[in-house]
């Protein structure tokens, strides 16, 4: 009976311990699904912010300073400890760009603010298998400075950020000279960046900061090394950036058209002398008479004399004799070049 | 001995600090504000703000404060030589009226120190925009 009463104890036991096991399996995989898929975080806000954060998509870097409502595309509320969260699933598979923003209460959801201490959002890289984690440091402004951790290329991209903010806020010390010099070695480090980041998007976005479009004459060689680097990738962000370059394709149309110009030239020239001789040709032959111009046109068969008085019924002589006078006004020695003649 | 220090140390402190307000109200009275505000009915008409940097300004401030109900804006920014110093654009999809608005916002706040003296250019191209713009400029 004890035995018994044992073994159905020790029995509970084990279904209590599975059913815990399975309920932490589950806990745990619903848990790790969050931490793996999602764009999270901690800010501390002061009390001019409404405690919502908003997710926008940015299709290229033309975008990265434009609000609309059609941009955002998620909304996710802070909770009363300063968490917030996304979830990464619903994102495209490849790295897209993307902006978080906060708003002002009182303020519209879609508003952006630049510059100062109230600047409201940052960018970062992300996928649907990101897991990106963001916080910020209680300060006097919102995102400065602030955390990203959780996918790599977003360290780089803070780096530039960090950099160009940098540049911007050294030269106001310089004078104009020392500025222009700044700026060109601000400029040479995001080029320099640009080739060698391996994540298409980090390499652009140091690329677009670095004012390529100035210095496309003094750097062709840079550029078009780049666009053949990246010449396999398809993105919004690449495509902006072809075309922004003078593309290859248009220099080998110019030659196209300077060659066939050219041909058509030297078809013209070639034509004008031809019809210049076939003229000359054509006078000479209006001065024949109406006997010569029938053994003319037996001579350039290449008929023989004997053939072409059998043929025209006179005599051997006045062949002769006409043919002679054919020579002298046509101005040919021979009946070879009676048959050069092109009428 | 110990009072007339103490005397002397609170009429130094006193003396510093009405100094230091004068000198913050100085600064104040330096500077040269300037406040614009515009309005958009529907307007598709790019306007041209110019704001006159004298050689003697050491900082310009700009802020623009933008709210619009429909229609794409683009504010721009350019330095005296034709560079581009900054830009933003909003835009509102929601053709407004009383029963439906959709509004949207932006906002730039730039500090330049030692500007470039000459004008400088603030560009709004509104596109079908029904909203308001104010800028604030402000020279020291």
């Amino acid at each position: 009976m004890q035995k018994d009463n044992r073994l159905k104890y020790f029995k509970r036991l084990v279904v209590l311990q599975l059913i815990f096991a399975l309920a932490s399996f589950n806990c745990y995989s619903q848990s790790t699904s969050k931490n793996v898929q999602s764009i999270k975080g901690k800010l501390q806000l002061d009390s001019i912010w409404e405690p919502v954060v908003y997710l926008s998509h940015i299709p290229t870097f033309k975008d990265m300073y434009t609000m609309s409502n059609e941009m955002i595309i998620a909304e996710t509320k802070i909770d009363s400890n300063g968490y917030f969260h996304f979830s990464s699933k619903a994102l495209p598979s490849a790295d897209n760009l993307y902006r978080i923003h906060l708003s002002k209460k009182e303020a519209p959801a879609a508003s952006l603010i630049i510059g100062g201490k109230e600047e409201n959002h940052i960018f970062f890289i992300a996928n649907q298998h990101s897991n990106i984690s963001i916080s910020n440091t209680a300060n006097d402004s919102l995102f400065s400075p602030y955390s990203i951790t959780g996918y790599s290329p977003n360290k780089d991209l803070k780096i530039i950020t960090h950099l160009i903010y940098q540049g911007d806020h050294d030269n106001s010390k310089y004078g104009s000279i020392k500025k222009e010099f700044v700026n060109k070695t601000l400029n040479q480090q995001l080029r320099h960046i640009a080739d060698t980041s391996s994540h298409p998007i980090v390499s652009l976005y140091a690329l677009n900061h670095s004012k390529f479009e100035s210095t496309f004459l003094e750097n062709q060689s840079f550029y078009k090394n780049y666009l053949r680097k990246w010449e396999n990738d398809n993105s919004t962000y690449f495509k902006e950036l072809r075309v922004k370059f003078p593309k290859e394709e248009n220099t080998a149309t110019f030659w196209f058209i300077g060659i066939g110009i050219l041909f058509f030239m030297l078809g013209f020239i070639i034509n004008y002398f031809f019809n210049k001789n076939r003229k000359k040709n054509n006078n000479q032959l209006k001065s024949l008479s109406v006997q010569e111009r029938k053994i003319f046109t037996l001579l350039k068969d290449g008929k023989s004399n004997k053939e072409i008085s059998d043929e025209l019924s006179i005599g051997l002589s006045t062949v002769k004799s006409h043919a002679s006078k054919i020579y002298s006004k046509l101005g040919v020695k021979s009946r070879k070049e009676i048959l050069d003649i092109n009428i | 001995m110990k009072k007339s220090i103490k005397l002397v140390t609170c009429l130094f402190l006193l003396l510093s600090l009405s100094i230091q307000a004068q000198q913050n109200n100085q600064k104040h009275c330096d500077a040269i504000t300037l406040n614009r505000s515009i309005q958009f009915d529907g307007s598709s008409d790019t306007e041209e703000i110019k704001v006159e940097v004298a050689d003697s300004a050491k900082k310009l401030y700009v802020s623009i404060n933008s709210t619009i109900k429909s229609g794409y804006l683009t504010v721009e920014v350019y330095d005296p030589k034709g560079n581009k110093k900054g830009n933003f654009s909003i835009e509102s999809q929601v053709k407004s009226s009383n029963k439906k608005k959709e509004l949207v916002c932006g906002q730039m706040q730039k500090h330049i120190d030692d500007p470039i003296q000459g004008n400088w250019v603030i560009k709004l191209i509104p596109n079908n925009v029904a909203g308001d713009v104010s800028i604030c400029t402000s020279m020291m």
